[in-house]
Formats: structure tokens, C-alpha cells, sequence
């Protein structure tokens, strides 16, 4: 079910490429300016990029099955070792941002929903939709100019030490935590007016042990599947974080390879970015039929 | 059964103000609702910037003044000045152009679309329910700017390429709902009753189906709009939107970003114009959502 | 008389008259001979030889007499050396390519800076782009093609494999029968013959001035041992050359690192590392390099604008060996507007452009405003004289022009872009030609379908594009196949369509005179042409701008488009050392 869905993906992808103009090796390897271009007829013909659609595909379908993804035609490495040096950069940067989302998110919205109707409820309501609303791109841009060069707290770009993963995962995780906020609140909410909770009143326990202890375990049910379906989409969603921070990661290196036009890490990034996300979301819903018994899966 | 023109008038007034979707319920929710306000007057007034950015621009958006370039805020210039010298505030005023013609084509299109596809699919169920909702799942196994970032790449810069592929991307998201809503509304009753009177699918579908499948389209295409607003200026960031000298103000934050630190006024400013267009769409989305059913899993 | 006298009195005359022609060519040319001046250059001999011309083309033979063919005399036996030894230096680059491997690389500051250090070329350019020789000992001109080329003794490879004649002949081949960038690189070699162990001969398919050249950049030395060892992988994962610095890793997308080669055949490198860290925005590398991050970057004209003044950075500009222009087409099967077929259109076009602010708004000031195709690089062929629009637009004259080619309101065009650098340039150019009613959209297109469209289908209006040249550092170099009407077919460099036979004369002028003023007469001539034609428009000069910080000691920019940052090379002195406490 989920096989069908990815592959169909990746060959829509392939012939859309296919189909259009643009070369990777011009893109790639540029104009020479001494001699003639002939290298790049022999190039194509020997990456076999002037065979028919299906022939291409079929091609890569073959070697998908033995495992093997190919090799960048910019830059002649094995497409799979691409992606495995990435992918992790990536989850680290995933990751840390949806702790942070978390550590921030989930507090706040406790306190919006303990205060309800209050004026820190709406002001928070309105920050937090701000903060799902701004473009991670601009977020990326005002971060740096504040923290890395007015005031030269964090490094500039790269990647390596965790002063160089604060600013690239709080930009990822300023955006998320508005939605956690939202969702921590509103089940909260709803999890307080029901019985069980008032039994809680009753038997005695203040009101802290009852918010901390027994209603926010269950209202973090829903919230954790959403952070990982989240994580599913930040895979490749990150692109411009990574791209601004200069974080070698997997968003990075697939829009590098669609405006190169280099095909095998197209291929390669999309077939394995789209096999994480439902991956990911399959795991979540076993999760949450598991813990929810309510919920019927079908 | 009844003459055209007459079922036709009665349906839309059915479809606006029977009782699930009344706009009064919802203006007199939005009025207690600050935020929400704060929101529709920003809605306002970038519609208003797009419609009349003609009047409204103090300058020419295109006309360049090579010898004052960069030049921060002033009286004569409230914005700025940017790389060539225009004035940034006729810039962004223009730009507002794009993002709502943007904006709602996408937003309107895509609604069409999903609508059209979503009460095909709930409706008949069996082999087109499965066709439909796996190409549904084909988009959102990615992240849809990745997709977007695509089409674009191959397909060629142009606005109309940004909203076809944006259209791609985002009709899945309505047709999931509505589907939902008609599996949902299907074997009530009424529709039963309908059923055993004879009545042709057309009309059970636009009396009876449509409806009721309203309220989270309207909260979904709000925020739908501010999602649109946000991915033309990703693309726009990348350089895959419109081509100059029409301003976008994603375009106008990518070259913002190269004096960021010698003119920082060029992409913060564009930006926060951007991220409060972007939280009203989100504001009012959200009021209305509240106004309606506030219980409403979107 | 009779008719019989006459004729005989006739044949009699047309003898004489092809007897004086005859011994007056022939004087002329003896004439012509002696006058055969080499131009003599720093550190070198030259030799003056009769060339004979080959049948294929006229062309370039006569000039080589005036490049150095003989090895230079050796350098002074105390080379400058006075640095203090240790330190790594961390230069930033934008980003990093495909290849290490010399065959399959593509210029960029990445690689040209690994490959000039981890591998070494027969020859080289120094400071002044004058030829000298690497890895070669010596080399010499046997005959108009072939060339000779000694060998440096005890030389290993970093994998410990010895260097000599053979390994060379093999790299040359490799270059030859392999599809790649490089191979139309040495098109003009057709063997390649090991008179000994140590000596070396080239021989061409015809004579030409391109192949010493060629040999400066990319076609640095591999080990043969690495490359059968490593197969394809063989750029990636391993570059094993003959260079002062080995490659120790390299992370794609992240850094590459070098370390000194202890067992270099010249003077050992003061720099124990070399880290090229690859940060894709240009503001990041200048903050990064204020920082103190990394210590060597080349700068956007933005950030070097910013760090002009400042006391902890040093600004370091190349002469610019590159032009940024637009070219107009003037073929008028293929040219979709046709005013701009009209030379008062051209000329009204270029008066309509205003460099100066173009040189503000793209470079920051760093660079010099547009005049013709010679760029300033070229130190005795570029003047200031020959321009001749202003640097700042003439408004009034371009209207009077367009007036008089019958578009007093302007028409419209379409100018294309498939530079990432251009759209701005091109968003400036838009804007000036709007002011005397030219209308421009922007076709802006993607690299590879924009260079096709220009270099093989060949239809287009305008087009917005840099030249470096081919490869020479001369005025044929640049413009010889530029304006060349016989280059007008797919991916060749007549990119301007143009069919001008005075033009045509005189690149051939340009290359048939030895004597160093009459090139600079034929080139002054060439360039006047193309300026008052205006087949195109020369917008300007950018200038190389690197910088680093004060650790940084006696760092120069070298002006060759390809040699990337280059920091030990004995052959030319570079000696470049780091500032420790």
C-alpha cells in the first residue's frame, strides 16, 4: 500500500524531469572555455541520459532493488552515501527543535489553558499563531542579524558544536512550538472537563498534582503524534534552515539536486524522504491505537 | 421538480445561511474577538493594497536611483530604499499584488478542486474513493514546497507555474475534509429519505451534502490563504517566482538578505509585512473556526 | 610597327614588371624578417624562428616567436623564503564541486585551489602571466608542433610512486581518450612521445598559440598508481599528485583539508594544513572571516564594501581578467527585434547604459567601468583612451540616435539571463534602457537550457553573459575566436553572430604580426571597431576580490581566472606563511 504510493511519487518526479528542458551536465560542469563541448554528448551518452524514459527508469528501479541509488552526476558519489551523511544532520536538527517546540510549547500552553479567558490566555493565543505564521526563512535572517552579529553570541554558519545548532533548531522550533502551545492547550481543556478529573478534585489532590500528574499525561497523547508527524514533514520541509545556516543537511542537498537537475539524488532524496514521512506516520498511528483504545484502526 | 433558476438561488441560500454555517453566528463571535479584528482590518488593508497599489504607492515601484541606494528609513521614504534605489514602501505596497492574486487563485482553485474531488470520492466511495484518495496521499507524502520547488525548477519561472504547482500541492488538504464530512453525512438520515424519494444524486449532493461540509472549508481556506501567501514568497525567496521588475515580497526579503547587514531595514521590514499578513489570514481563520465549533479537528 | 613587335615588346615588359614584384616581395619580407623583434620578458631568452606556414590555417604561427618557447633561466638560488614554519590556515568557499580528479573537475575556488596544490602542471603562470616551468625542468619548441618537454628528476607522487616521463605520457592520454571537460582542453595534441625516462614530446595537429596555455591549469599530474587503484572513485575519495599539500579529507558540502607533503621535490611548505570550509553565503564567509573563523575568503563586493575600512582585515584586488557584457545578436535570421540590426541602435544602447552606476549598484565600486573586449589584465593592450561612451549615460545622445534610426518612442526586446549573478544586472540594465523608451523583458533561463540557447540554437535578442577569453592571456586569446566568423556554429565562441570582414581581417592581423607595437596597433584598431559597432555592450570589469585576516603574511592574488587562492608555489614565489604567537 505504502510501496505503490512512494514509487509512484518518484516516477511522476522522473518524468517530469525527464520531460522538460534543462541538462544537468551544462548545469554541473559549465561551459569550458578552451576547446569543444563534445565531451558533453559523450558524457550523456555514457550516463545514459539520452535513453528512453523507460528505459531510465526501469534501469533505476533495477538498481533500486539490489540497493543501490545510483551515483550524483555533479559530483560522481554513490547517491546513497549522499543521503547517509545527511539524513542524520538533519535529525539531529529535527530533533533539537522539536525538544525546544516541546520545553517551550508545552508549559505555555498549560498556562494559557489554566488561565483561560484571561489576558495572558489571548496574548499568548496571539503570539502563538505568530509564531506558526512568520516565514522560517525570515525568522532565519533576524536570528542571525540579533544573535550572531549584533551581538556575536553564536557562530555564524556551519555545523559541529551545539553553539552552531541553537540558532538553525530554535528558528525550527519557534515555529513548531506555536502549534504545541495551541494543541497542549486546547486538550488540556477538554481533558479538565471530564469526570474523571473532577474525581481527581474530589479524592482531595490540589490542583497542580491533578493538571501535572493525570491530566496532562493524557493530553500529551495527541500532542506527541502530532510532533511526529511533524518530524515526518521536517525531513525535507527544513530546506531553509538548513540552506541559510549552512546545515548539510537532507532539505539542503534535494533542492540543490533539483536546481542541478541531478537526477539520481532526486531520485534518492524524494524516494527516501517520502519513505521516512509514511514510515514515521505509520509508527504514529500504531502508537496511538495502542495507547488509545477509543481509537479503531483500520 | 422545481424550475432551475429558483433551486439554484435556494440552494446557496441554503449553503450560506442554514443553521451550521451562519454568518451572522460568525460575525458576532468576531466582534467579541479582538484579535480576530486586529486580523480582518490587516486583511483589509492588503487587499485594499493590491487592489488600489496604483493610488496607493507614493512612488514608482521599478523607477531606480542608482546614486541613493540602501538608504534606511526616512520621511521622504518610510521603508527605505533598496539595492537600486526604489522606494521600498511603493515595493512592498505592489508586492501585495502578487501575494493575493496569488493567494486566492491558488486558495479558490484548490478549493474547487478538493471540493469537486472530495464529494466524488465520500460520495461514490469503492474504486474512485481509492483512486482519488491515493493520489491524495501521493502530494502529502512530501513536504508540499518541496514539490512546488520542483515543478517550478523544471517547469520554468512564471506566476502561472507557481500556481499550478501550488494548486497541486494544496487540494488534497480540502478534499481529505471534505470527504470526511460526506462520509460523515451520508448515511444520516435525510439523505436515506432522499435517496428512497428518488432524487438524483445532483441534486442530494448540492441540497444536502454540500452544506454541511461548509464550516471547516471556510476555516481551512482562510488559512489556506495565508499558507498560499507564505509558499509564493518561499518561492519568490528561492527565485522561482515572478520575474522582475514585479515586486514580491518574498523576492524582496532574498535580496534583502545580501545587505543584511549593511541595510538590515530591506528584509525585516518586508518580512514583518509578510508574517502579519500571514497571522491575520491565520487570525480570522482561526476566530471563525472558534465562532463555529471550536472543537473542529483542522 | 608591326603587331608582332609589339607583342614582343609586351612580353618583354610584363617580365620585368613580375621580375620587380617579385624581388620586391621578396625584399620586403627579408625586410620584414629582420624586423622580427621578440619581445623580451622578465627572466627569459627567446628564440626568433622562421615558421613556415602550415596549409590548414594562416593563423598563430607567426606568434609564437614572441612568447617565451625556451625555459627562462632559473630563478635565484636563495628563493625569498623568510616565513616562520607551523599554523593552519582556514580559507572559506562558497561551495565545493564535483571532482578532484584534474579530468573531471570543474573550475571553481574549491577545487582550482586544491588542485593547484595538491597536484603541479608541466607549466605555470607567475604574477605577471608570464610562463614558467613547473613541473617540467625546461621546455622548447622543436618545430611549429612539437614541443619538448624535461622532466624534474626525483620527484614522488604522494603515494610514494616516482614521476617521470612515462606517468606524463600517460596523464596526456588520459586526457585525450577520456570524455570529459578536459579533453577538448588538449584538442590540439595529437601524440604524445617519451624520448627518455625524463623527456617528454608533445606533438600538435597544427600550429597553435592555445596549447602552452592549456597546459597551465587543469591538467595537473595524477599518480597512475591511484588512478588504477581507485577506479571511479578515484577524485572523490583519493587525488594523489606531486604537490606541496596532500589531500587528507574530504567531507562533500562540508570542508576538504590538506596537509603538507614532507617529502615535496622544492622548498617544503611554511602552512601545516590548508582547510578549505565550504559556507555557502556570502555574507556568512565575510562574517566568518571577521571572526577570525577562517583567515582567507573571497568576498562579495557587499561585504568587501563593509570591511574596507577595517583595521583587522586585508583587501586584496586582482586585476580583472574577466568582462561582464551583453551581447547583441546580429544574425538576422535568428535576431527577433530588428532594430537591433540597426549600429545606431547598438551605439544608442551603449550610450544609454550607464556604467559607473552599474559598477556602484553590482560591484560596489569594485570594478572599472566597460570600454571594449581587452580587459585590463591585459596591462599593454587596455587603455582608458579607447573609450568611447561616457561612463555615465548620455541620454540625450541615445534618444538622438534612436530618433534617427526611426524609434524616436523606443521598441521592445528581450534580453537573456542564465546567470545566477545576472538577474540584478540585468534588473539595472532594464530600468536604464526604460529612460529613452526601450522596453526589456527578462528571459531568464535556467544555466544549461540558457547556454544552449545561446551557444547552439543561437536565437536571441540580447543576451547578458562574462568573458574571460580562451585560455590565452593575450589579445587573441580573448578575441581571436570571439569575432572569428568562421566560429559561428554550435558551441563555438562567435556568440555575437557576427559576419564583419574588417573584424575578421583583423584578428587575423591580430595574430600574423610578431612586432609587439604593431599588435598593439592592429588591437587598438580591433577594439575601436568593435566599441563603435557596438555589436555588443562591455558593462564592466569586475575586479578579484579576496581578503584575510592580519595572520595572513605575504599573500598576493593571482590574476589567472583558474588558479583559485594560491599559497605555496616555488616556481613563482609564492611563499605564503601565517602569523603565530
Amino acid at each position: 500500500m505504502l510501496v505503490p504510493v512512494v514509487l509512484g511519487v518518484t516516477l511522476i518526479i522522473f518524468v517530469i524531469m525527464k520531460l522538460t528542458p534543462g541538462d544537468p551536465i551544462l548545469n554541473v560542469y559549465g561551459i569550458q572555455p578552451t576547446g569543444d563541448q563534445s565531451y558533453i554528448a559523450e558524457l550523456r551518452d555514457k550516463l545514459g541520459l539520452d535513453d528512453p524514459i523507460y528505459v531510465q527508469y526501469s534501469k533505476f528501479l533495477w538498481r533500486l532493488i539490489q540497493g543501490d541509488l545510483g551515483r550524483s552526476i555533479a559530483s560522481n558519489k554513490p547517491v546513497l552515501s549522499l543521503i547517509s551523511e545527511a539524513l542524520p544532520n538533519t535529525l539531529v536538527l529535527i530533533l533539537s527543535a522539536v525538544a525546544i517546540a516541546a520545553l517551550m510549547g508545552i508549559p505555555i500552553g498549560v498556562i494559557s489553558a489554566v488561565r483561560q479567558g484571561t489576558r495572558i490566555d489571548h496574548t499568548i493565543r496571539v503570539a502563538s499563531i505568530f509564531a506558526v505564521s512568520m516565514p522560517d526563512f525570515w525568522l532565519a535572517l533576524v536570528l542571525m542579524l540579533v544573535f550572531s552579529y549584533y551581538l556575536g553570541l553564536t557562530p555564524i554558519a556551519g555545523h559541529g558544536t551545539v553553539l552552531h545548532l541553537i540558532l538553525p533548531s530554535s528558528t525550527l522550533g519557534i515555529g513548531m512550538s506555536g502549534v504545541i502551545v495551541r494543541l497542549t492547550r486546547s486538550n488540556l481543556l477538554e481533558i479538565m472537563r471530564q469526570d474523571f478529573i473532577t474525581a481527581a478534585y474530589a479524592r482531595g489532590l490540589s490542583r497542580t498534582k491533578v493538571i501535572w500528574r493525570h491530566a496532562l499525561r493524557n493530553a500529551l497523547i495527541p500532542i506527541v503524534t502530532v510532533l511526529g508527524l511533524q518530524l515526518g514533514f521536517l525531513i525535507a520541509g527544513a530546506f531553509f534552515v538548513e540552506w541559510i545556516f549552512g546545515w548539510p543537511g537532507i532539505g539542503r542537498l534535494t533542492v540543490q539536486a533539483i536546481t542541478q537537475r541531478d537526477y539520481p539524488v532526486v531520485l534518492g532524496t524524494l524516494l527516501v524522504t517520502s519513505s521516512a514521512y509514511v514510515l514515521i506516520n505509520l509508527i504514529v498511528d500504531i502508537i496511538y491505537a495502542y495507547i488509545d483504545p477509543r481509537v479503531q484502526y483500520e | 421538480m422545481s424550475s432551475g433558476g429558483q433551486l439554484r438561488l435556494g440552494m446557496i441560500k441554503h449553503i450560506f445561511l442554514d443553521g451550521t454555517t451562519d454568518l451572522r453566528v460568525i460575525a458576532r463571535h468576531m466582534r467579541r474577538d479582538k484579535p480576530a479584528l486586529f486580523g480582518l482590518a490587516i486583511v483589509a488593508l492588503v487587499v485594499s493594497m493590491a487592489l488600489f497599489a496604483d493610488f496607493m504607492a507614493p512612488y514608482d515601484p521599478s523607477v531606480q536611483d542608482l546614486t541613493k541606494r540602501l538608504q534606511p528609513p526616512s520621511f521622504e521614504h518610510p521603508f527605505g530604499l533598496d539595492e537600486f534605489g526604489r522606494d521600498m514602501l511603493s515595493r512592498i505596497i505592489h508586492g501585495a499584488r502578487v501575494s493575493m492574486l496569488v493567494g486566492v487563485t491558488v486558495t479558490t482553485l484548490a478549493l474547487v478542486v478538493g471540493m469537486l474531488l472530495g464529494v466524488l470520492s465520500g460520495y461514490f466511495g469503492g474504486k474512485v474513493d481509492m483512486l482519488v484518495m491515493r493520489v491524495a496521499d501521493i502530494f502529502l507524502a512530501f513536504p508540499g514546497l518541496i514539490i512546488a520547488i520542483g515543478f517550478v525548477a523544471v517547469l520554468g519561472q512564471s506566476i502561472t507555474n507557481v500556481i499550478v504547482s501550488l494548486v497541486l500541492v494544496n487540494w488534497p488538504g480540502y478534499a481529505r475534509v471534505v470527504r470526511g464530512q460526506v462520509l460523515r453525512i451520508r448515511n444520516i438520515e435525510y439523505v436515506e429519505a432522499a435517496k428512497a424519494i428518488g432524487a438524483s444524486h445532483r441534486s442530494i449532493m448540492l441540497g444536502h451534502v454540500l452544506p454541511n461540509t461548509m464550516s471547516p472549508l471556510i476555516v481551512l481556506a482562510t488559512i489556506g490563504m495565508g499558507w498560499a501567501i507564505l509558499a509564493e514568497a518561499g518561492l519568490s525567496f528561492l527565485g522561482l517566482g515572478v520575474k522582475p521588475p514585479t515586486p514580491s515580497w518574498g523576492a524582496i526579503i532574498s535580496s534583502g538578505r545580501t545587505y543584511l547587514i549593511q541595510a538590515p531595514h530591506i528584509a525585516t521590514i518586508s518580512g514583518l509585512i509578510l508574517a502579519l499578513t500571514i497571522l491575520a489570514f491565520n487570525l480570522v481563520g482561526d476566530a471563525i473556526r472558534d465562532a463555529l465549533d471550536p472543537r473542529m479537528r483542522i | 610597327m608591326s603587331s608582332s613587335t609589339v607583342k614582343g615588346f609586351s612580353r618583354y615588359l610584363v617580365l620585368a614588371v613580375v621580375l620587380t614584384a617579385l624581388i620586391s616581395v621578396i625584399g620586403t619580407s627579408a625586410y620584414f624578417q629582420m624586423l622580427v623583434q621578440p619581445q623580451p620578458y622578465t627572466k627569459t631568452t627567446t628564440v626568433t624562428q622562421t615558421i613556415t606556414e602550415q596549409a590548414r590555417t594562416t593563423t598563430v604561427t607567426m606568434f609564437i616567436t614572441t612568447t617565451q618557447v625556451t625555459t627562462p633561466a632559473p630563478p635565484s638560488e636563495k628563493p625569498k623564503l623568510e616565513g616562520k614554519p607551523g599554523g593552519t590556515i582556514t580559507i572559506a568557499v562558497e561551495k565545493d564541486e564535483t571532482s578532484l580528479d584534474p579530468i573531471f573537475s570543474q573550475a571553481g575556488v574549491f577545487t582550482d585551489t586544491i588542485l593547484n596544490h595538491v597536484y603541479e602542471t608541466l607549466i605555470a603562470y607567475d604574477y605577471n602571466m608570464s610562463l614558467v616551468p613547473r613541473l617540467a625542468e625546461s621546455f622548447r619548441q622543436v618545430d611549429p608542433i612539437t614541443f619538448e618537454f624535461s622532466i624534474r628528476k626525483g620527484v614522488k607522487f604522494h603515494d610514494g610512486t616516482e614521476l617521470d616521463g612515462e606517468v606524463v605520457k600517460w596523464n596526456i592520454e588520459r586526457i585525450l581518450t577520456t570524455p570529459s571537460p578536459r579533453q577538448g582542453q588538449l584538442s590540439m595534441v595529437d601524440r604524445v612521445e617519451t624520448i627518455d625516462k625524463y623527456t617528454v614530446r608533445f606533438i600538435l595537429k597544427f600550429p597553435t598559440s592555445e596549447f602552452l596555455p592549456a597546459l597551465t591549469w587543469g591538467t595537473g599530474i595524477v599518480s597512475k598508481a591511484a588512478v588504477e587503484k581507485y577506479g571511479s572513485d578515484y577524485g572523490t575519495v583519493a587525488a594523489i599528485g606531486t604537490g606541496p599539500y596532500k589531500l587528507v579529507r574530504w567531507v562533500k558540502g562540508d570542508q576538504a583539508v590538506l596537509e603538507r607533503y614532507n617529502d615535496y621535490w622544492g622548498p617544503k611548505p611554511y602552512i601545516d594544513r590548508i582547510i578549505l570550509r565550504v559556507i555557502p553565503e556570502a555574507s556568512v564567509r565575510a562574517l566568518s572571516l571577521e571572526r577570525g573563523e577562517v583567515q582567507l575568503a573571497q568576498l562579495e563586493p557587499v561585504d568587501a564594501k563593509r570591511l574596507q575600512g577595517s583595521k583587522a582585515i586585508n583587501l586584496y584586488l586582482g586585476e580583472p581578467t574577466r568582462m561582464i557584457m551583453i551581447s547583441i545578436n546580429q544574425n538576422p535570421e535568428t535576431q527577433g527585434t530588428k532594430a537591433l540590426l540597426d549600429k545606431r541602435v547598438r551605439q544608442a544602447i551603449n550610450y544609454a547604459i550607464d556604467r559607473r552606476g552599474l559598477v556602484e549598484a553590482i560591484q560596489e565600486g569594485f570594478a572599472i567601468a566597460g570600454i571594449g573586449p581587452i580587459p585590463p589584465a591585459l596591462k599593454q593592450f587596455w587603455s582608458e583612451a579607447l573609450r568611447m561612451y561616457p561612463e555615465t549615460a548620455d541620454i540625450e545622445r541615445a534618444k538622438q540616435l534612436l530618433a534617427e534610426a526611426g524609434y524616436p518612442d523606443g521598441f521592445e526586446t528581450t534580453l537573456l539571463n542564465f546567470f545566477p549573478w545576472g538577474l540584478p544586472v540585468a534588473t539595472v540594465i532594464q530600468a536604464q534602457l526604460a529612460k529613452v523608451g526601450i522596453k526589456v523583458e527578462i528571459n531568464n533561463m535556467e544555466f544549461g537550457a540558457g547556454a544552449e540557447q545561446l551557444l547552439v540554437k543561437r536565437k536571441y535578442d540580447m543576451a547578458l553573459h562574462d568573458w574571460a577569453g580562451t585560455g590565452a592571456p593575450t589579445p587573441f586569446g580573448v578575441v581571436g575566436e570571439f569575432f572569428d566568423p568562421t566560429k559561428g556554429g554550435e558551441w563555438q565562441w562567435n556568440l555575437q553572430n557576427v559576419k564583419d570582414p574588417i573584424l575578421g581581417w583583423l584578428v587575423k592581423e591580430l595574430v600574423r604580426q610578431p612586432d609587439f607595437n604593431a599588435q598593439k596597433g592592429v588591437s587598438d584598431a580591433l577594439q575601436r571597431r568593435v566599441i563603435e559597432e557596438g555589436y555588443g555592450v562591455i558593462l564592466f570589469y569586475p575586479y578579484k576580490i579576496h581578503a584575510s585576516t592580519q595572520v595572513v603574511k605575504n599573500y598576493r592574488v593571482h590574476p589567472h581566472p583558474w588558479y583559485g587562492f594560491v599559497l605555496w608555489m616555488p616556481v613563482i614565489e609564492a611563499f605564503v606563511w601565517l602569523e603565530q604567537d
